[in-house]
């Protein structure tokens, strides 16, 4: 704590003039970043704070940073605000924040260097989906973030977080039952599907039904089986059953879990970016560990897997298995999904810390410091919550 | 010791299932209660008290959540100053039974518009059991199309796994990253 400047030593951050949601951004983009140890000094106040981030969009900002400087009147300090003031009293980072400039700016700020002139015409403005990859350098997150650390890149183990796996399972969801719900989906016809050469599966698109011929256990039993003989044809007169219909929807959520079983879609490029077009109906879904957080997270704004997985700090298994389910009901945003190449350009580190701070939100009153020391408190009632 | 901003509030039409709803997950069973003066601001002062549905969520160390219920959209025209002093996020639940709950969205979106400024919201739709449609789908694409995305969800007041999704889904909304 004596050295502030010395890597992977806890550096304390003081965050100014901003609630829970604000202050979750950088809480994140300091969890995947592991060059330095941040920390928010309102998560743990332990000792002085090395750092502030003062963010200068209320309309009180000019008393606000009259009083936090006498406070605190040699304390680095950063910036954050839509738009910058003339004669900005320290060095400004525009919104919407990304990481590639965010640690630079720490860094610099830690070490007394100059702070370089910021560029906003290279940023996207704000409230406008930040142009993937227009400005990212060509190559994948891990060696962009040190790149501009300008370190070599060591791989590091990741100080929170789960690895992103070594080898990854792919499944094809154009196969086997998967595949031809999804088709039946796709051209909205009413059909049979068959396994092994019996009827299984009425389906009804435009009634988002389905009428199930065997039971649970035989639909899933077709999932586990990649190779397993699917085949569908038109729904025809003397089709017909007693049983009652079942929700399309959630049988396919349900049939996309059985297929990938946590593998990922074979082809998803995995610096997509990555959006829910709107929330699943999670009450009425077959469960996915985890899967509040991460339709919190896709919904947002838009995050590649790498990101969504060291972020979040899952396995990356829950999080494929969301992806195919998500993807399986048609609510991923696919606009972001075009135009991604595979090569691995790297929209999606800085979107989600950049589109998380809502451009709506800068002009409206930030409120008061007592709503920067909930975390603690919302840990608590995620807990008291998750046990009842 | 400043003062948090440790209520969450349920509102929606009547019969929607708050009063189920904050039952099903409360330590206690859920009172009638005053709101306090002191939450009211000025210019409403004429009316010092409005009753509540109230509910609590007690927590290691000692803190609490109130959970409030809000009366009949009747009485509305009170409701929005108290509410709108801060709290973790608003649950909105939608009776799918009623002629128009689409239209209910929309009200109750817009008494509690400056509300949701500084907090988020999720959306519990109930009866769903006796009236399946309009789709929880169809509201989230109306929602999306104005650039909405708060977690949605079928629930059923009476059911308490609905009900806590509901609150995680507001706590993801906050912090994503949130542990427990
Ligand atoms: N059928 C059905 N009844 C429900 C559901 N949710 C709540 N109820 C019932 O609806 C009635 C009205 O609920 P209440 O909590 O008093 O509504 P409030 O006016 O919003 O407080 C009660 O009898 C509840 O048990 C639901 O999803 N389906
Ligand atoms: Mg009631």
């Amino acid at each position: 704590m004596s050295d502030p400047q010395a890597p992977q030593k806890t550096i304390n951050v003081l965050t100014v003039g901003m609630d829970s949601r604000k202050q979750a951004i950088f809480r994140m983009a300091f969890k995947m970043h592991t060059l330095h140890h941040y920390r928010l000094l309102d998560d743990q106040p332990a000792g002085p704070p090395h750092l502030a981030i003062f963010d200068f969009d209320r309309p009180d900002a000019d008393a606000a940073w009259q009083d936090f400087r006498r406070e605190h009147p040699t304390l680095p300090t950063l910036i954050v605000t839509v738009e910058a003031p003339a004669q900005p009293p320290a060095p400004v980072l525009l919104k919407p924040i990304r990481v590639e400039t965010l640690f630079p700016r720490l860094r610099q700020l830690l070490t007394g260097g100059e702070a370089a002139p910021d560029a906003p015409s290279q940023l996207p403005r704000p409230g406008q989906a930040p142009a993937p990859a227009v400005d990212a350098p060509a190559q994948p997150a891990a060696e962009t973030r040190s790149a501009a650390e300008a370190r070599p890149a060591p791989p590091r183990p990741m100080a929170t977080g789960t690895a992103w796996p070594e080898r990854i399972e792919y499944f094809d969801p154009r196969q086997g039952l998967l595949g031809a719900l999804l088709q039946a989906r796709r051209t909205r016809t009413p059909c049979v599907i068959s396994l092994a050469g019996s009827k299984a599966l009425i389906v009804l698109p435009e009634l988002d039904r389905a009428i199930a011929l065997v039971d649970e256990h035989q639909l899933q039993a077709a999932c586990l089986n990649d190779a397993s003989a699917v085949s569908s044809q038109p729904l025809t007169a003397e089709d017909t059953a007693n049983a009652e219909p079942i929700n399309l929807t959630a049988l396919t959520w349900q049939v996309a879990l059985w297929s990938a079983r946590g593998r990922l879609i074979a082809g998803f490029p995995d610096q997509a970016p990555i959006r829910l077009r709107h929330w699943p109906n999670l009450t009425r879904l077959a469960p996915v560990r985890d899967g509040i957080r991460i339709a919190a997270f896709w919904s947002r704004a838009p995050a590649n897997l790498r990101l969504t997985v060291r972020m979040l700090g899952l396995p990356a298994e829950d999080v494929f298995s969301f992806l195919a389910a998500s993807y399986s009901i048609g609510i991923l945003d696919s606009s972001l999904l075009k135009g991604t190449d595979r090569t691995g350009r790297e929209p999606a580190a800085a979107a989600a810390v950049a589109t998380s701070m809502p451009a709506q939100q800068a002009g409206a009153p930030t409120p008061s410091a007592a709503a920067t020391e909930r975390t603690g408190f919302l840990s608590r009632l995620l807990r008291k919550v998750a046990g009842l | 010791m400043k003062r948090l901003d440790n209520k969450i509030i349920f509102t929606g039409p009547v019969g929607a299932g708050k009063t189920t709803a904050i039952g099903s997950i409360s330590d206690i069973p859920p009172i009638k209660t005053d709101a306090a003066a002191s939450d009211m601001t000025l210019h409403r002062k004429s009316h010092t008290t409005v009753a509540l549905d109230y509910g609590v969520l007690n927590l290691d160390g000692g803190a609490k959540v109130h959970l409030y219920g809000t009366p009949g959209q009747e009485r509305f025209d009170f409701m929005w100053d108290i509410l709108s002093t801060g709290g973790i996020g608003l649950i909105l639940l939608l009776d799918n039974s009623r002629p128009n709950p689409m239209k209910d969205m929309q009200f109750f979106m817009n008494a509690f518009k400056d509300f949701l400024r500084e907090a988020p919201l999720v959306i519990g739709v109930t009866k769903t059991d006796v009236k399946p449609s309009p789709s929880v789908k169809h509201y989230a694409e109306i929602l999306a199309r104005v650039d909405q995305r708060p977690p949605i969800f079928e629930i059923d007041g009476r059911n308490r796994e609905d009900v806590k999704n509901l609150v995680m889904a507001l706590l993801f909304s906050i912090d994503p990253g949130l542990e427990g």
